[in-house]
């Protein structure tokens, strides 16, 4: 194997839990998310000459989003939570999927950008400056768009404690945008 | 779920102690197979060649063999020296040597003339021109489609080729539609481009609501292929839908592979 191909095998098997758990997160379902985590790996592989040298994670992680939310832009996808694994056992396990079946529907209350806001700014902790550059908004958008969807979640900002409880009650939404 | 932390560890899988909490349904455990990805990648290298900052090619211009920029369909002046461009073949995309061996690429030779667009990137303009293709996996693929830039020197850089991979490439209808991008270093934001194989007189499609239309120009080498490009997707970066091609007297023309495909 080329040593190109070594370090992109390599690159693959760091980077493919985050991609995958980001693109989850993103569509909803397991299937998109792995058909979308490896659509940005084939374009990061298509283009690994010159971004091995840069920071292939961002550019992976910035071809997911795009294409994710590429797709909602052209209405060719919804947010899916239909599939949500449904697995039978223990209390921890139905605790975790009760908690993920909650951030699922959460997430699916959301609008398309909200969505791409929230899993740039909390799930790969991007300062706002990257993610408007990454989403190629401006950072009072991100600041904006991050409030709002905190607030449609009823997440607090605040320290632990100081936040009010409650949960989305309808959480799959309708504008995909 | 109702704090900022406790929020950030739901996303990221974690338990309350931030280690990584076993979630044995969820797609992240396990690696993709990195053999899979790689043999599509070479696939879409070869069908696109994504040039950042590489080298020039340096084709003469010249100035008789220009198409200007374009606000509606046009046809090169007949006496226009038509010949390719013996000089065309593109550099090596430097990068692209630390990879695999692809199976063999298209060689960039230009076919026909350079399309300008009035675009402008800096100091260069934003042209296409198509390129000669020849893989014996896509026998009936004869020529792609270029996005470049061309300095006032006349020196031409490529920038983002495009080709149908399925079926023939002059069906009638719409192929190698690439979605819009930015590439190279500085960025250069090319617009969603295409060639359609038919008597297109017109080519519409919706973005934001509203319709646009692409600017023409039909291949010197080819008339019955005419490259198109839709300036209004530099704006927003995000491609349209609904394309339709309509002949000189408005029908409705067939469709082809409307679907762009991304950089």
């Amino acid at each position: 194997m080329a040593r190109g191909d070594e370090d992109f095998a390599e690159f693959v098997r760091g980077s493919s839990a985050g991609l995958l758990r980001a693109a989850y997160l993103l569509t909803g379902d397991r299937h998109q998310a792995e058909d979308a985590a490896q659509t940005a790996l084939v374009r990061t592989y298509a283009a690994w000459s010159r971004v091995r040298r840069e920071d292939a994670f961002a550019y992976a992680r910035r071809v997911l989003v795009n294409h994710v939310t590429d797709r909602w832009r052209r209405r060719l996808q919804e947010y899916a939570t239909s599939a949500l694994p449904d697995r039978p056992g223990d209390a921890d396990v139905a605790e975790e999927v009760a908690q993920r079946q909650w951030l699922i529907g959460a997430l699916g209350s959301l609008t398309g950008r909200e969505r791409a806001v929230i899993i740039m700014r909390y799930f790969f902790d991007l300062p706002e400056a990257n993610v408007a550059d990454e989403l190629r908004i401006s950072v009072g958008t991100v600041k904006s768009t991050s409030s709002r969807a905190l607030a449609k979640l009823r997440i607090s900002a605040d320290p632990p404690g100081g936040a009010p409880a409650g949960l989305p009650a309808s959480p799959m939404g309708s504008d995909q945008r | 779920v109702t704090d900022l932390d406790t929020f950030r560890r739901a996303l990221k899988g974690q338990d309350a102690a931030g280690h990584p909490s076993p979630e044995r349904d969820a797609p992240a455990a396990r690696a993709l197979d990195a053999g899979q990805i790689m043999a599509r990648g070479r696939r879409l290298r070869w069908r696109r060649r994504l040039v950042a900052g590489a080298g020039s090619l340096c084709l003469a211009a010249a100035a008789a063999g220009v198409v200007t920029g374009l606000s509606h369909l046009t046809r090169p002046p007949a006496d226009l020296d038509l010949h390719p461009a013996t000089s065309g073949r593109s550099t090596p995309v430097p990068g692209d040597t630390g990879g695999p061996a692809p199976s063999p690429e298209p060689t960039s030779v230009r076919e026909g003339q350079v399309i300008a667009t009035g675009i402008q990137a800096g100091d260069e303009e934003l042209v296409f021109y198509a390129v000669r293709i020849h893989n014996s996996q896509l026998p009936r693929i004869r020529f792609g489609i270029m996005a470049g830039l061309r300095s006032r020197a006349g020196t031409l850089t490529p920038a983002v080729e495009t080709n149908e991979t399925t079926g023939a490439g002059t069906a009638p209808g719409f192929h190698a539609i690439e979605a819009p991008m930015n590439v190279g270093s500085p960025e250069v934001a090319v617009p969603e481009f295409g060639y359609y194989a038919g008597p297109a007189a017109a080519i519409t499609a919706q973005q934001g609501g509203r319709t646009v239309a692409a600017q023409l120009a039909r291949w010197s080498a080819d008339s019955s292929i005419v490259i198109f490009w839709f300036p209004a997707t530099i704006q927003t970066g995000a491609p349209v839908a609904s394309l339709a091609a309509y002949s000189s007297s408005g029908h409705l023309l067939p469709a082809g592979h409307t679907a762009p495909g991304h950089g």
